[in-house]
Formats: structure tokens, C-alpha cells, sequence
């Protein structure tokens, strides 16, 4: 599913950016690539992949976000090891975005090295999100984000989800709303998550691009404890 | 009923504007951004007012502006700005004045931090602001409780003719979680008190805290009083979750009731008797509850998000110190799971039960 070594997810706010990046880090660093994860997310300080570097670590990836000891901060400040990774061919870069527009305008800055390396930029939606139901309205936060980055959007992962209610039926009416904003926007949907393989339909564990994922931001009465 | 998955800051700024809120007034600080940032996009959306001030304490005059004409009017801000708030909301108590106050708190003292904490419950339940005078207090304990507490917040801030807070954290306010919205409603500002011209009465509505003559003050707070003590006896909410078998009875509200529900669920597995009470409504709290439990010989550990502030209200109920243990975090981190899990049990061993 991947053509470029970097890969970019964006969306809108709350629609599971963080999941799906550090996930598909995750799936990368499996695959034996040197991985670098990018948390670009200068919107909001919470539930981002920063808080996971120390585990991602023991994973085998690297994760750049703010300057250390700025973690917990809501200051918009990038860390020039940011570069380091661009400036690296054998390395993979993700990034994690912040949401909306206003989270995808700080793509600009790295716009040189988009130019010059193949990447994919692909747009999380998560139709059970206020305001995202109507494909229509997924296709015009797409047409912004590309506004606000410079950047083309490759295309669509379907991130359909009512978190602990999630099932088969929640999963198969989201998919056809992803799959009609894919539509609008002349995109493929690249992949569709799942948290467990109960909600997936006959068809799409059969035929369809499906991406297993494992949610780490977990508020912290539902976070794994070690109860050795 | 169609679910959508909403952030509880987002929760509660639809909820308000489900409630009939047409009027909000704020001013930005982290972790409540969501909400004047959604109140922003939504309220033109159902011909309502976003304004943001020029400071906290700007935005809740303009609260006692709006409230006074009878609108359902909102403000909501995170601790620093809370504290920012407290003459507002002092005068809002004095001159009756419903309007609804969200405060998702954060670390504290003076700047703090951006951590979830539950240090504010003191200047929510016990008067931020000087005078004697109350906030009926609500703490949600999910994203649904967020949309169906503000709704209430507005009727019970109407009827009582008194301002009314939503105490919750970073944590709420920030994670997301499946949620029903109940319908639009429209309230229109009709209140036989409200500043909105005379229309034929002889004598004009006044709204004012200001009681220069000492009997009048006299009066002024014995009428409060009474309205609180009404208040008092049929506002109380809580949730008891296994208390009558329990051997301990953990009290928590919001974020750390999460995670004491958690605990719980493991040790009943290992069945073990641990009940859950869970105060919906900080003020008025839910004193008589406790007094039953104790008496029926009940032991209690409170876990809370501070340096024991919830706890004082549970052992005034409790009536008795030494039932009552106390597990506090400082206003950085929330308790795991096994942290309290490992709290009650040992309680449960200490006291022969384990």
C-alpha cells in the first residue's frame, strides 16, 4: 500500500490520526525498515503519540516531536531533528498531524522535501464524528487540508468507529460513507482499521485492505496494567 | 437515536446548545478549547452569540448581563481562569442570576500545569468568590453525563434562579467516548424577573447584589439560605454501585471514579465486596448516603485527584475519621488502576476482609 517513504496522516480533529500513525510505525518496523515517527501535532497536548516515545523506543522507533522537557506544553514548537529523518533515505518517516486545516498548515514548512521525495498523504475520517456523517463534508475538509498543506491528498483510511460499541454493522454502514466521500474525491480508500476481527464483514476480511489496529491512547482507567 | 463519537469538551458545548443555550462568553485557556472553539462554528449555525472577551473576568459580567435578561447563557474556562472568574460568579450568587459555569480543571496552584487534577473542588463547592453563598455542582462521570448534566444545569439553574458549575478535568474533557444527543430545544427568555422592560408592571426588575442596609443584607441572605437549604434537601444525585453488600465503599467522582470502577471490576472477580459511590452532585453533596453506610458499618476510601479535599466532605457524612481512607494524587498524574486496586486491597487485609 506504500509508494513513497513518507507517509503523512492528517483529518479532522478526533477522527483517530494518532492510532492509525503510530500503528502503521508499528507495521513498517515489522516489516524491517528504519522507522522515524513525526508528532506534528501543535493543536492539542493531549492523547499524542509523544507520550508513547519511551515505549516506541523499545519498538525500535524513533519518535521526534518538541524540543525535550516541551512535551506536556501547547507551544507550537517543531524540533529540528525533524530534518535529520527527511534527510535520511533509509529511513521511513510518519507523520501525525494535527487535526483539521489549522493542524495540517505546518506541512508547508517541510514542503521542499515533499517535493523532492514520493510520499502519500492520506486523510483519517471517522464518519461517527459530529460534522462528518455527510461525504460531502469529508470531501471539503479534504479539499482544505490540501489548501492549508500545498500537499495533494493520495487517498482515504477509513477509521469508521463508536469506540467501545464499535461492531460489524457500525462498521459496514461507516464504510459506505467513507467509500462515498472516496468517491466525490476521485480517491481510493487505502485501508479500513479494525480492533477486532468480529466487526469485520465476510467480504471485507476476504477481499478488502484491512489494517488491524491496536489503540494505545487509552484514557487511564482502560490502559494495561502489569498485574504480576 | 443516532450515536457519534464526541470529546466531552465537545459533548458539552452541544449539550448546551441542545439545552436551549443560545449565549456564550468566553476566553481561550487549555484543556477547555473545544469548547468556545466548537461554540464558535455552532452558534451562528442556530442563531445564537459566540463572543470572546477580552479576559475571563470581562466574559462573566457579560454572563451576568445575558443571565439577568433571562437567556440561557454559558461560560466556561480551566482553572486559572476560573479563579479569574470568582467575583463574577459571587455576584451572580448575590443578585440570582442563572447561568451555567463549566470549569475543566487543570493542576493548579497559580499557573500549574495542563494535567488533569481535582484540586478545584474546594472553590467549586465551598465558595470561590467571598460571601456566603453556593453553586449547585455537577460532575460528570462520561461523555454522555456531559450532554445530559448541562442540559440539566440550565433547567436547574432557572428554577433555582442560581449559577450552576460543571466540575470536570483534562482528562474528561479531552477523551472520546460514544454519545446520544437528546433534540434541539429553543427556550425563549421569558422571566417574570428578567431586565427586559416593564411591559405594563408599575414597578421595574432590578437586579443587583448590592444590600447597603444591614437588615436588608439580613434579609437578602436569609432568603439565600433558604434557597439553598431547598436545594439541599431534593438536588442531591449520586451513584451507588454495589454499596450494600460492600465491606469498603470507595468515593470518587469523575476522572478517578474511572479508574476506581476499574479496580473494582478486577477485585469482584476475585470476590472481593468493594462498592462504588460516585457523587453526581458535589454540592449538594451526598451526605445522608454516607451516614447510612457508616452506620450500617461501612469502611471508606476516597480517591481523588488532589491533596484531600472531597475527603473532608466524606468524613463529615461518615462521621467518624477512622473509617475513612484517603488516596490522593498531586495534580500531575492519575492513579492506575493497580495503584488502587493495590490500596483497597490492602485496606481489605488490614481490616480482615482480604
Amino acid at each position: 500500500m506504500e509508494a513513497g517513504r513518507i507517509t503523512i496522516f492528517t483529518g479532522p480533529f478526533g477522527s483517530g490520526k494518532t492510532e492509525v500513525a503510530v500503528n502503521y510505525a508499528l507495521y513498517l518496523r515489522r516489516q524491517g525498515q528504519r522507522v522515524g515517527l513525526v508528532d506534528l501535532d501543535i493543536v492539542n497536548p493531549y492523547f499524542r503519540s509523544r507520550t508513547l516515545t519511551r515505549r516506541l523506543k523499545e519498538d525500535g522507533i524513533d519518535l521526534v516531536s518538541t524540543s525535550p522537557g516541551l512535551e506536556m506544553a501547547d507551544l507550537p514548537a517543531l524540533s529540528p531533528r525533524i530534518f535529520s529523518f527527511l534527510q535520511s533515505p533509509d529511513h521511513q518517516v510518519v507523520f501525525d498531524v494535527g487535526g483539521d486545516p489549522v493542524g495540517a498548515r505546518v506541512l508547508g514548512r517541510f514542503q521542499p522535501y515533499f517535493q523532492a521525495n514520493p510520499y502519500q498523504l492520506w486523510l483519517v475520517v471517522n464518519p461517527y464524528r459530529p460534522g462528518y456523517e455527510d461525504p460531502a463534508c469529508i470531501a471539503g475538509l479534504a479539499r482544505e487540508v490540501e489548501a492549508a498543506s500545498r500537499l495533494k491528498i493520495t487517498g482515504l483510511i477509513d477509521n469508521s468507529n463508536l469506540g467501545n460499541l464499535t461492531d460489524r454493522q457500525v462498521r459496514a454502514r461507516g464504510a459506505l460513507l467513507v467509500e462515498a466521500a472516496a468517491g466525490r474525491l476521485k480517491l481510493p480508500v487505502v485501508f479500513r482499521t479494525y480492533t477486532d476481527e468480529a466487526q469485520l464483514t465476510v467480504e471485507q476480511a476476504g477481499r478488502e485492505q484491512v489494517f488491524p489496529l491496536k489503540l494505545f491512547m487509552l484514557p487511564p482507567w482502560e490502559e494495561e496494567e502489569n498485574w504480576s | 437515536m443516532e450515536r457519534v463519537m464526541m470529546k466531552g469538551n465537545e459533548a458539552l458545548a452541544e449539550g448546551a446548545i441542545r439545552a436551549g443555550c443560545r449565549y456564550f462568553f468566553g476566553y481561550p485557556i487549555t484543556p477547555q478549547n473545544e469548547i468556545p472553539e466548537y461554540m464558535a462554528r455552532r452558534m451562528p449555525e442556530v442563531g445564537g452569540v459566540f463572543l470572546q472577551a477580552e479576559s475571563e473576568v470581562s466574559a462573566i459580567n457579560m454572563v451576568y448581563g445575558a443571565g439577568g435578561a433571562g437567556a440561557r447563557v454559558l461560560t466556561s474556562s480551566s482553572s486559572p481562569g476560573i479563579s479569574l472568574k470568582q467575583e463574577g460568579i459571587s455576584y451572580l450568587a448575590g443578585a440570582q442570576v442563572p447561568c451555567v459555569i463549566v470549569n475543566v480543571a487543570r493542576g493548579g496552584p497559580g499557573l500549574g500545569g495542563l494535567n488533569p487534577s481535582q484540586a478545584d473542588y474546594f472553590q467549586a463547592t465551598k465558595g470561590g468568590g467571598h460571601g456566603d453563598y453556593r453553586l449547585l455542582v455537577y460532575a460528570p462521570g462520561n461523555a454522555q453525563e456531559m450532554v445530559d448534566l448541562i442540559g440539566l444545569a440550565f433547567d436547574k439553574a432557572e428554577a433555582y434562579r442560581n449559577p450552576v458549575m460543571i466540575l470536570t478535568d483534562a482528562i474528561m474533557g479531552q477523551m472520546m467516548e460514544p454519545v446520544v444527543l437528546p433534540p434541539l430545544r429553543t427556550v425563549a427568555p421569558d422571566q417574570p424577573w428578567a431586565t427586559t422592560g416593564k411591559r405594563g408592571r408599575s414597578k421595574p426588575n432590578i437586579i443587583n447584589s448590592l444590600g447597603l442596609v444591614g437588615e436588608d443584607l439580613e434579609r437578602i441572605n436569609r432568603e439565600l439560605q433558604a434557597k439553598y437549604a431547598r436545594m439541599a434537601a431534593s438536588e442531591v444525585r449520586y451513584e451507588a454501585d454495589g454499596v450494600e453488600e460492600a465491606d469498603l465503599v470507595v468515593v470518587a467522582y469523575g476522572t478517578t471514579s474511572r479508574v476506581a470502577r476499574s479496580a473494582i471490576a478486577r477485585l469482584r472477580q476475585e470476590k472481593k465486596k468493594v462498592g462504588l459511590l460516585r457523587p453526581i452532585t458535589l454540592w449538594p453533596f451526598p451526605q445522608q448516603i454516607l451516614a447510612e453506610l457508616a452506620t450500617a458499618g461501612k469502611r471508606f476510601l476516597v480517591v481523588e485527584m488532589s491533596a484531600g479535599q472531597l475527603v473532608e466532605d466524606v468524613i463529615l457524612g461518615v462521621n467518624d475519621r477512622e473509617k475513612v481512607a484517603f488516596f490522593g494524587k498531586l495534580n500531575g498524574t492519575v492513579p492506575t488502576v493497580r495503584e488502587v486496586y493495590d490500596r483497597i486491597r490492602s485496606l481489605l487485609s488490614e481490616g480482615g476482609e482480604g
